[in-house]
């Protein structure tokens, strides 16, 4: 039987291939949202209790929507510092937050890759 | 805020790291480097119950020890030969071992973050050489 991390790493896998296959970030946005509205509420809390804030679900539980490539590469970011700011507290990264940063980070390069997300790419480097 | 729980498996804590190693990585040496020392870190019996099924394919040599990844080409083939081997297992009615899923998932992680932090290095270097 899987453990967490390994159900977790398993996860990451099934989203990061289905961006691979992603024709553009349309179906990238949409990928991301599938995956986002597939978490549990007892997962999300346990993320909320470490995210400071940066996650995007809202205090009901609920995924908040990506609505396009200017926040498929705005929340990586954000999340990625958080993790940053964490470790450097010396801090483990819980379970939740390291998958959430990997699928984002998956999605937000193949963004970076497309034609309409080069450009933002740019502006946020 | 520590986030350990009490019955975390010394391997989940160990599985955790190497994945916030790779998380952390700013290029695809970092993600190189995270791989061999998350295969340094694997104890004599874990890679003993991973041999069983591997069929030859992981990247650790007869005495258990692990072997060189030199490069995300190499990388990239390793993680091939393991899910091939996984898939060949299944298509046999033969269920991988929780060690040889793990190093699948670990080494497919690992090589999405490489080639993507390669890509990013490669468009950078072109963009600036333009």
């Amino acid at each position: 039987m899987a453990t967490a991390v390994l159900e977790s790493l398993i996860e990451v896998d099934h989203y990061a291939h289905l961006m691979a296959r992603a024709q553009d970030t349309d179906a990238v946005t949409s990928v991301l949202n599938t995956y986002l509205s597939s978490w549990s509420e007892e997962r999300i809390e346990r993320l909320q209790a470490i995210d400071g804030g940066w996650a995007p679900f809202d205090e009901w539980l609920r995924p908040m929507p990506i609505l396009g490539v200017r926040d498929i590469l705005f929340l990586p970011r954000a999340i990625r510092d958080h993790c940053r700011a964490v470790r450097a507290a010396g801090v483990e990264i819980a379970t939740e937050l390291l998958e959430l940063d990997l699928v984002l980070f998956f999605a937000a390069e193949r963004a970076a890759g497309d034609d309409s997300g080069r450009a933002l790419a740019m502006e946020y480097a | 805020m520590a986030t350990r729980g009490d019955s975390e498996l010394p391997t989940d804590l160990g599985l955790r790291r190497a994945l916030a190693r790779i998380a952390a990585a700013e290029s695809a040496a970092q993600v190189l480097r995270s791989v061999q020392t998350y295969l340094s870190t694997w104890p004599r019996e874990r890679v003993v119950r991973l041999q069983l099924l591997d069929g030859g394919w992981a990247p650790f040599d007869e005495k258990q020890r692990p072997s060189r990844i030199n490069g995300v080409r190499d990388l990239q083939r390793v993680h091939n030969a393991v899910r091939r081997q996984c898939e060949l297992l299944r298509q046999s009615a033969i269920a991988p071992n929780p060690e040889l899923i793990e190093l699948d998932e670990v080494l497919y992680v690992a090589v999405q973050a490489a080639q993507l932090l390669q890509a990013r290095k490669s468009k950078a270097q072109s963009e600036g050489a333009a």
